[in-house]
């Protein structure tokens, strides 16, 4: 059906028509042979294109009621807000198609808990589910073993599509993580414990461009994730959250390793940095020739915020998000949140 | 209008012709590469056919070309949609009833304007914030084509999903 939105705009009245008498034919098999002639309603349903025939009846018949082509209405579909992107594939089946774009499933997010757990498994049985950006679980909770089967069995057939993940525990993860060959953005924020037994290995994502750390006080998510990733992997983050390190040598480690990727940076509460680094920290952030955000809006310490922003180097133009800032410079939070939402735009990012 | 810039014809698909600055015709993407392509820009005396576009659009278009006749190019990617900014001269040119909002968004693609595609467009996505889907095919006179059974799978199916 995507197909009939590719004509050029110089032929697109022509088009509309073209599609419209195509479909008439198309719909004239022997069960609807009625077709030709008449428009009962139910037939039309049973053709794939039944509104697009519809449509076609409508310029025949009554010239006034005003229609516009799939194509014009996917360009309209972009510009809402997921909020609103969410009753549209309820409206008609012509709807129903355009919702499912890629340009727009990726606004939307899948969140899977354990209550839903099996109606979607069962759901995924008769009809393919696509999202590029999906939410397992929810804070201090655990699936079992067989929830955690349920699982990948949905990830089996949904997990290609997903760009965007985040999980509350990296057993979850660890139970996924040979079913998403496309994952670019990984949150792991509010992930809590770590199985030294099965570490998690960031090889399995080789897309992989935003990596979001759980907080962590003493280096064990960092020891176990980020050194694999940076010594034995071609894994090149652009985007990186970290948060809550008392001791600073791994992170230090970690951003020196992805320096010459890594575009957009968060530090979050926290994060404590011994004097005696301040200087290896002024050494890394140069070395992030790439970086262009550095994000401290919730690093709440002040004085913490003022040794970073010292630490960074003017010549490489680093754009700061932090919500002080931008109060004393009279900026109004509008501006904030449209800067944000590119930001987020480019980088996957939360 | 200054003086050194030649005028060009456009026929609405209605047979109107209207003789304009090739400055503001430039507005629309079409024209442009039709002019620059066949190098068109000296011929004084070229008429361009608009078959997709009436008189009363294309009347209305030039006003749209006229205002926005010093503005720089969009760039090509304008992928954040949402943070584009409407300014009033824009959201009044588009209090129109829907049956000529819809005729200037084919219109706009037709010509491939797209400061006006992005306005209309956001207009019409903003008519549809808020609404049921059942209010939304009312206003839009969209026939229900789902069979019950479709209907209840649906409904499941849009619970699982959140907004960001």
């Amino acid at each position: 059906m995507f197909m009939s939105f590719m004509f050029t705009t110089l032929m697109l009245k022509y088009a509309i028509t073209l599609v419209g008498n195509m479909d008439n034919g198309s719909v004239c098999e022997p069960n609807h042979s009625e077709m030709e002639q008449t428009t009962s309603q139910s037939a039309l349903i049973e053709s794939e294109d039944g509104v697009n025939a519809l449509r076609n009846i409508e310029d025949n018949d009554n010239l006034t009621l005003p229609t516009l082509p799939n194509e014009m209405w996917l360009k309209i579909f972009n510009y809402l807000s997921p909020k609103h992107l969410r009753g549209i594939n309820l409206v008609c089946r012509d709807w129903y198609e355009l919702a499912r774009a890629p340009e727009l499933t990726r606004k939307l997010k899948l969140i899977i808990t354990e209550e839903n757990l099996k109606d979607i498994y069962d759901f995924m049985v008769l009809k393919e589910l696509q999202y590029e950006n999906v939410k397992i679980g929810r804070i201090s909770y655990e699936f079992s073993a067989m929830e955690h089967e349920i699982l990948l069995n949905i990830f089996i057939k949904l997990g290609s599509s997903v760009v965007e993940l985040q999980v509350y525990s990296l057993s979850t993860l660890l139970v996924l993580n040979d079913v998403l060959p496309n994952l670019k953005a990984l949150d792991l924020s509010h992930c809590e414990k770590v199985d030294d037994r099965a570490p998690v290995d960031l090889n399995k994502f080789p897309n992989l461009k935003s990596l979001s750390m759980p907080d962590d006080d003493n280096d064990n998510f960092l020891s176990q994730l980020l050194p694999n990733s940076t010594e034995k992997t071609r894994i090149e983050l652009e985007g990186l959250s970290v948060g809550g390190y008392d001791s600073n040598a791994m992170f230090l480690k970690a951003l020196a390793a992805q320096a010459s990727s890594l575009r957009w940076l968060k530090l979050r509460e926290c994060i404590r940095i011994s004097d005696i680094s301040l200087d290896q920290l002024r050494k890394t952030f140069k070395k992030c020739t790439q970086l262009k955000t550095l994000d401290i809006q919730e690093a709440s310490y002040q004085g913490y915020k003022a040794v970073i922003l010292e630490r960074l180097p003017e010549e490489n133009n680093i754009e700061v998000l932090d919500n002080d800032f931008l109060e004393e410079s009279d900026k109004s939070n509008d501006c904030y949140y449209v800067y944000y939402d590119d930001s987020h735009h480019d980088f996957y990012f939360w | 209008m200054c003086d050194e810039m030649p005028n060009i014809k456009l026929e609405s698909s209605d047979g109107e012709i209207f003789d304009v600055d090739v400055k503001i015709a430039k507005c629309s993407g079409t024209i442009r590469t039709m002019l620059e392509d066949c190098g068109m820009e000296d011929n004084v005396n070229a008429i361009v056919p608009l078959l997709n576009v009436n008189s009363a659009i294309l009347r209305k278009i030039l006003v749209w070309a006229d205002h926005h006749k010093d503005d720089p190019l969009p760039a090509e990617d304008d992928e954040n949609k949402r943070t584009y900014h409407i300014s009033l001269w824009d959201a009044d040119f588009v209090k129109v009833d829907q049956s000529t909002l819809f005729d200037l968004i084919l219109a706009a693609n037709y010509l491939d304007i797209k400061s006006l595609l992005h306005v209309t467009c956001k207009t019409v996505a903003n008519m549809m914030e808020g609404k049921t889907p059942e209010m939304i095919r009312k206003f839009f006179n969209i026939p229900n084509d789902f069979t019950p059974a479709e209907k209840e799978q649906l409904g499941a199916e849009n619970e699982w999903s959140e907004e960001e």
